[in-house]
């Protein structure tokens, strides 16, 4: 490996001289253990600088190559590792790394889709799982595909606990028990219920809430026995949940501030990292994460009070279903390239009015379990229509575009929430997709049915302003 | 065989008796097939319990396409498409549609059904482990069914109602059992398939008629010589056999050989268990249809059922395994890489995975691969 050229890509990305010196063995250590070779770094060279025009979306991406390099170490430098495996219980993520300093605990998937993305590496990653077996064409999710290859090819270390939630899906609950049977790692999951008829979402029931916050209790528990670790102190939780919401404050922020600017401020492309960062977030680079979140939020502001415009005042707004990729360097522009606003790209990290207010129950445990039903991803059927309309009329959009992911069991909700959208007034079109695995679409192959939406929204706005 | 007429005999006219039925006043209750929702409940209220578990055709699949993605399971896009498409009597005629979810896949296709119909629809999940707080949600979900099926018929349902459809129930898996177990001689008296129309026609036909052809089924299969197979004897496994998806076994019975026994987690019915008399009928009910049960495939730990299958091969002295599952089923996908390991361990077999969508341009495929695994085993 070229450490010159290796040396220019993570100054792209903010790291500082310095910081660059003190590192460079353990980077090297972590990028020949990826395989990452002199076309990979030129390749992210590239992508950094096409994908992310403002430099605080580059200090976020720095992060998560921090994160990436700790990851490929871990085993080394950490006395035990637990994977969650996505979307898990990012809060435990956070407390269990600001709590345990010998603890290595981690999203490995996310951290490879950021940075393999970016190396334009991860179709590599994706490939060895259906080679062992995990097939794309049986609706085997790219998320989870990218931590069974990861695993079964020992591009990761092989962990002493994988975790995982059903809250989402079943997948990342059976991959957890996949990943056990075949690496002989233990396991710990817990269940989540839901049986709510259509309709009643926003609501919660206490039934769900307290199956959920039980079955959570039980598998930490679970899991500080197999770590052989000091359950975790009320303390700990208290700051972790704490923190754990200062970065999503700021994110919508970021959400209010495409929704009131006209014109948009900011490529679409920049805000990528932000949005699995604040999903995702560790304890061991919350504050340069933070840094670059408010740093991003500045710079939005001041590009407002400039009047500069990534795209000509009065284009519609749209909120999205993964408009972002990790892999897909060409979707965000193909999507302003038609003319479209993409004020809040991924509906999952936006905050809903109705998730504000004071969880009616008792508990932190279910206090959690609350917050992840009201997301309404739990289980996900109505709700994830009811979020979509409720976001269209909060942000006053133009126009709702669902890019389903290409396999995902969370992610396929897009029928229902046409019908929902288009019942509430606002048109709706559904797109397949797939934000992580670069086989499945190319921004090409969407364009036409793109730029055709984009048509009817400019052609609807000009018809609403006339009358 | 006399045993094929009087299956004929007692389907004949079906939608007619139960269109009668609900002339006189009775309801229907339709629901879908995984084994979660005890019968007794709605038999002990005087409705007719019609199981939905019609699969293989591929237009019912296609009419799925305008509400869910094409990479959800081929059984639940066809349970969707064959409600929507209205050419299915069994499908128009239930009075409510009771859906246990038992994973992602289901409750999508279950959300399908309640966002776009106006069906009368009662649905609960079903919990994923066996533990005692999963138990207590189940039980607490029979509860509250007990109270819909009330006011839906505006009957009561008494502990000896309960108790006298569990007695006939427990008679229908007692019989289900003992034709079952008939499989395990080495010259079969009945075919794969003819097997799986008998299991199938339990979801449709009437619990009392249905017990007595059982009985003279029974003593027909026990006074008939059979047919030893000339090619391997089949394990056939999977999420879900679905009513009329038989070309597996077709392809298994032209190449010589026949399924003796099966494990299903949806669509053929689970009889090996009873429920206890004794005691709090709901409380027996909830313990047989969740802790008894064979887990279902998304349940962890998977082991449970694996080595239930694995067992059940060496039981049935099967010669290899046919994992047979509609596309798009990840959680069953997922253990099939591993179950090959258990099998080899626990019976010293092979196993051979298919998938279908039930499309008719499949057969082809899956015949020459059923023939070369077969030459394999040989």
């Amino acid at each position: 490996m070229d450490w010159n050229e290796c040396k220019k890509m993570l100054a792209l990305l903010h790291y500082t001289d310095e910081e660059m010196e003190q590192q460079k063995s353990r980077i090297q250590r972590a990028f020949d253990r990826a395989k990452i070779t002199d076309v990979d770094i030129q390749a992210a060279q590239r992508n950094i600088v096409h994908d992310f025009d403002m430099e605080p979306a580059r200090m976020a991406m720095g992060t998560w190559m921090k994160r990436f390099v700790d990851l490929m170490l871990c085993r080394e430098e950490y006395k035990k590792v637990v994977y969650h495996v996505h979307p898990g219980i990012p809060r435990l993520n956070l407390a269990m790394t600001q709590a345990y300093p010998d603890l290595y605990s981690e999203f490995c998937e996310t951290v490879l889709m950021y940075v393999f993305g970016m190396l334009d590496k991860i179709q590599g990653v994706i490939e060895a799982a259906e080679e062992y077996g995990l097939e794309q064409t049986q609706a085997q999710c790219a998320i989870n595909q990218v931590t069974y290859g990861a695993l079964v090819t020992d591009l990761v270390p092989t962990p002493d606990l994988v975790v995982a939630g059903r809250y989402q899906c079943d997948q990342s609950v059976k991959l957890c028990e996949l990943i056990s049977m075949v690496k002989k790692v233990p396991f710990v999951t817990f269940d989540t219920v839901r049986d709510e008829p259509w309709g009643f979402f926003p609501e919660v029931t206490e039934r769900a809430v307290e199956y959920f916050g039980g079955e959570y209790g039980e598998a930490l528990e679970e899991s500080c026995r197999i770590l052989e670790i000091e359950p975790l102190s009320d303390e700990t939780w208290k700051k972790a949940r704490k923190d754990y919401v200062l970065p999503w404050i700021l994110l919508n922020d970021a959400h209010d501030i495409y929704i009131k600017a006209d014109p948009r401020p900011a490529r679409l492309s920049n805000h990528t990292p932000f949005q699995f960062g604040t999903l995702e977030t560790s304890g061991r680079y919350y504050k340069p994460f933070m840094d670059s979140l408010q740093a991003y939020i500045k710079e939005l502001r001041q590009r407002v009070k400039d009047g500069y415009g990534a795209l000509p005042k009065g284009a519609p707004k749209i909120g999205m279903m993964c408009g972002t990729s990790f892999s897909m360097h060409n979707d965000a522009d193909m999507y302003e390239e038609a003319g479209l606003n993409v004020v809040i790209p991924i509906g999952a990290v936006w905050v809903a009015p109705y998730e504000r207010g004071e969880k009616k129950t008792e508990g932190h445990l279910n206090r959690i379990a609350w917050s992840y039903i009201q997301k309404g991803y739990v289980r996900v059927t109505y709700d994830h229509a009811y979020r979509f309309k409720t976001m269209a009329e909060h942000a006053k959009l133009d126009g709702v575009i669902y890019a389903a992911m290409f396999s995902c069991r969370v992610l396929q909700a897009g029928y229902f929430v046409k019908k929902v959208v288009e019942e509430a007034g606002y048109p709706a079109m559904v797109l397949e997709t797939d934000p992580v695995d670069p086989r499945t679409h190319t921004a090409d192959s969407l364009r036409t049915r793109v730029e055709a939406f984009a048509e009817l929204l400019r052609a609807r706005k000009e018809n609403k302003e006339a009358a | 065989m006399e045993l094929n007429q009087n299956l004929k005999e007692l389907l004949r006219g079906r939608i007619r008796k139960i269109e009668e039925a609900k002339s006189s006043g009775k309801k229907v209750v339709g629901y879908y097939p995984a084994e979660y929702m005890p019968e007794e409940m709605v038999m002990a209220c005087g409705a007719v319990p019609l199981g939905l578990a019609q699969g293989g055709d591929n237009a019912a699949v296609e009419n799925a396409g305008p509400y869910l993605p094409r990479w959800l399971c081929t059984f639940n896009r066809a349970q969707v498409g064959y409600i929507m498409m209205k050419y299915d009597p069994f499908y128009e005629i239930f009075d409510m549609y009771m859906m246990t979810i038992i994973d992602g896949a289901n409750a999508y296709a279950v959300a399908a059904i309640e966002g776009f119909t106006d069906l009368n629809t009662f649905k609960f999940e079903v919990p994923h482990h066996k533990k005692e707080r999963a138990l207590n949600y189940f039980l607490d979900s029979l509860y509250r069914y007990k109270d819909k099926l009330e006011e839906l018929t505006g009957n009561k349902i008494t502990d000896d109602g309960l108790k006298e459809a569990i007695e006939l129930c427990n008679k229908e898996r007692k019989l289900q059992r003992e034709i079952t177990e008939l499989r395990k001689n080495d010259s079969l008296p009945i075919s794969g398939m003819d097997y799986a129309k008998i299991i199938h026609a339990s979801y449709v036909a009437d619990k009392a008629e249905y017990v007595k052809f059982l009985e003279s089924a029974l003593d027909e299969l026990k006074g008939a010589e059979g047919v030893k197979p000339e090619g391997p004897r089949i394990l056939l496994t999977g999420s879900t056999l679905g009513a009329g998806d038989y070309k597996i076994h077709r392809i298994i019975e032209n190449l010589g050989g026949d399924v003796v026994v099966e494990q299903f987690c949806e669509g053929l019915r689970d009889f090996w268990h009873d429920v206890d008399l004794n005691g709090d009928p709901m409380k027996a009910l909830a313990e047989r249809y969740f802790m008894k049960k064979i887990a279902h495939g998304v349940f962890t730990p998977a082991v449970e059922r694996l080595e239930f299958v694995a067992d059940l091969a060496k039981e049935y002295k099967a010669d290899a395994v046919i994992w047979y599952t509609p596309m798009y089923r990840d959680a069953f996908d997922m253990e099939a890489i591993y179950f090959p390991e258990i099998l080899k361990e626990r019976a010293g077999l092979s196993m051979l995975k298919l998938m279908t969508d039930y499309d008719p341009t499949e057969t082809g495929a899956f015949r020459t691969r059923v023939e070369a695994f077969f030459e394999m085993i040989d």
